[in-house]
């Protein structure tokens, strides 16, 4: 019924690392109201969390026998993490913390021009195009037609 | 009460600014769903954040238009490029490529289209007939069956989409856990918030909705930068009424299966397709084709059963309170933030709420079928968007919807977080359609059972016991037992005994 994938890099880490997140809320869920009753407020998160864990757990003992697919960071960097995946995620935490300070227009259109460039691998004065009209659209579309609030920088 | 009902029926259909919202997001809907990358349950999350200072009418409307133009439109890329645009549309690429490869996919998209309104419109005719029995019947539902109803739906969705139960089971847990941070509803005791006065509201589940649906899913296409489009040629699309007549007996047995799986807790248009496919590959005798060979017969089930699954999807959400899919998950939220709860008593507090979601989905359904036959030149221009474009465009409007909500940029941090956490779980084959479920379902399922629990006076035994005595909970009780069962070693080999002494015996 379930033919046993390779396993891919990483993927016993992140399983690891989901089972010591879990564990410690099923700490925390525990710390809401212990057993004091069968009804408290902690129960059901103590319930969830040891569900969690207990998933878990048969995750790792059924995956055990798993081929390992390559192993090893430059494996993990390929498959999991590519460059442009680290690049894109730069790119969107830049965004964030700059959408306060710089405005949304600024912002946004920096991230598209940016992101297009890093993705089509270059010709800048096409990405400079598209990010100018998808940043327009999505200003008539949502500021003017749907009313969004957007961000403004104090400046603008 | 029966004329009221017509005019609300009529509502979406007469009023000038809710046909177009319809009309309009019926279209969209048929382009996010055929681009890959796009899809219903990201629009529609996205779309929630927009449209909450709307009234409540013209939010339904432009989201009802979206969900069913949307699980029709995946069928088209599905057929033009074996990438099914939607996951709804797994089992339309099946059949549905090779007939593009033999030149006929004009034909298969009108097929295709025709059905897919023939199985929608079956949806809601379903909907409006079972509805409002169910319920009635609803209001004699304790709150130990709602917590027995959300558990099935969790493990369904679990155990049919994803790599694994257990991976499955996990995802919901996870999903009930972030519904519980915040305040408790009934004791008002704080939660998972670490002291922090930000966290005791909750997280913002419109945030986690975009991060799984929409950055988690613009970060997995990553990988698929270089896959380049292919062009079709498509040129007469609208098909005979003798083509169409040959197939409406198995689209209309396939829209039942649409119907029944839709209405299932949890389960929704991907799972009832591939149910249907198959079901139609084990009964249909003479196919015109061998199946996976350019079948009509395996276009014709996976899509009228998707299109039924809609209208099966809104009957446990309208009569319980309950997600049939993901998409009726965030619809429910964008109820939540118009002040209205789904369950029992929507039917009879706001009767004109049901029947104006009965006329707007057929409407939208008519809506299908005319764009589905029309426009098919536009069609092929689009799709030929490339991802270094679209993937920065999600992302943006991500951004922009997750603010919209309560204008916060911490909002935005935990549409990333989430987003990069559902990348991951994505890549590792955990399913993020049951984190949102279990969203949604989570804090229901508290409440129930603790409920369920104080009207025992906190005795398990008792409890236990009330699982079991009346037929009801009993037959919900027993199928959690079956669903369970049905996951480990020991049934298999039960079964393939059982089967085998049949043999013998027989």
């Amino acid at each position: 019924m379930n033919e046993t994938r390779p396993r891919l890099p990483g993927e016993r880490a992140f399983t690891l690392l989901l089972l010591v997140i879990s564990l410690f809320l099923l700490y925390q869920a525990h710390g809401i109201s212990g057993f004091s009753s069968v009804s408290s407020p902690g129960m059901f998160p103590m319930v969830a969390a040891l569900v969690m864990v207990v998933s878990l757990v048969a995750v790792l003992v059924r995956e055990r026998r798993a081929p390992p697919s390559a192993s090893g960071p430059a494996a993990f960097m390929t498959r999991v993490t590519p460059p442009v995946l680290l690049l894109m995620l730069a790119l969107m935490v830049a965004m964030t913390l700059a959408i306060e300070p710089a405005g949304f227009v600024v912002t946004a259109g920096g991230f598209l021009f940016a992101g297009i460039l890093l993705l089509q691998g270059g010709r800048p004065v096409r990405a400079a195009i598209v990010a100018v009209a998808a940043l327009a659209a999505i200003y008539v579309v949502f500021r003017l037609v749907f009313q969004v609030v957007l961000p403004e920088a104090e400046w603008l | 009460m029966e004329g009221s009902a017509f005019s609300y029926f009529l509502m979406s259909w007469l009023d000038p600014s809710l046909l177009a919202l319809t009309a309009v997001g019926t279209l969209a809907g048929v382009y996010i769903g055929a681009i890959p990358g796009l899809s219903v349950t990201m629009a529609v999350s996205i779309l929630i954040s927009f449209t909450f200072s709307w009234d409540v009418n013209e939010a339904l409307a432009l989201m009802g238009g979206v969900f069913c133009g949307g699980v029709y439109g995946g069928s088209r890329t599905a057929i033009l490029l074996n990438i099914p645009g939607a996951p709804s549309a797994i089992a339309t690429a099946l059949d549905g490529y090779p007939l593009a490869q033999r030149g006929e996919a004009g034909r298969a998209i009108g097929v295709s289209t025709v059905t897919s309104v023939i199985g929608g419109l079956m949806g809601v005719a379903a909907l409006a007939v079972a509805a409002p029995a169910i319920s009635d019947f609803a209001l004699k539902f304790a709150p130990r069956d709602y917590l027995l109803l959300a558990i099935i739906g969790i493990l369904l969705v679990g155990s049919l989409s994803g790599e694994s139960l257990a991976k499955g089971v996990f995802a919901g847990a996870l999903g009930v856990l972030i519904g519980m941070v915040g305040l408790d509803p009934l004791t008002a005791e704080g939660r998972f918030t670490f002291g922090q006065v930000s966290l005791l509201g909750g997280i913002p589940y419109v945030a986690a909705m975009i991060g799984f649906f929409g950055v988690a899913e613009a970060l997995a296409q990553l990988h698929n930068l270089k896959v380049a489009p292919v062009k079709q040629q498509v040129d007469r699309i609208v098909p005979g009424w003798s083509v169409i007549r040959k197939y409406i007996p198995l689209s209309i047995r396939s829209s039942v299966i649409g119907v029944v799986i839709g209405a299932l807790p949890g389960t929704g248009g991907d799972i009832a397709a591939l149910m249907a496919y198959d079901n139609a590959k084990r009964t249909v005798k003479k196919p015109s084709r061998p199946f996976g060979q350019g079948a009509y017969e395996g276009l014709v089930a996976p899509e009228s059963a998707n299109n039924a699954a809609i209208g099966g999807a809104y009957i446990p959400m309208l009569t319980l309170g309950l997600p049939g899919d993901a998409v009726t998950a965030v619809i429910i939220g964008a109820l939540f933030i118009h002040g209205l709860k789904p369950g029992p008593m929507l039917m009879i507090e706001t009767p004109h709420l049901f029947w104006f979601t009965v006329g707007n989905l057929t409407l939208a359904n008519l809506f299908t079928l005319i764009f589905g036959l029309t426009g098919i030149r536009v069609f092929a221009k689009m799709m030929e968007c490339p991802r270094a474009i679209l993937i920065p465009l999600i992302i943006v409007l991500s951004v922009v919807g997750t603010y919209a909500i309560q204008n916060s940029v911490i909002d935005i941090y935990w549409m990333l977080g989430f987003g990069v956490l559902g990348y991951f779980m994505k890549l590792y084959g955990f399913q993020v359609g049951p984190v949102i479920l279990g969203v949604i379902l989570g804090p229901l399922m508290d409440v129930s059972y603790r409920r369920a629990m104080l009207s025992v006076r906190d005795d398990p035994a008792m409890f236990g016991w009330e699982l079991v005595a009346n037929p009801l909970t009993l037959v919900l009780t027993l199928s959690i037992v079956l669903l369970l069962a049905s996951q480990t070693p020991a049934w298999g080999a039960t079964t393939a005994r059982l089967r085998r002494w049949r043999r013998n015996g027989g």
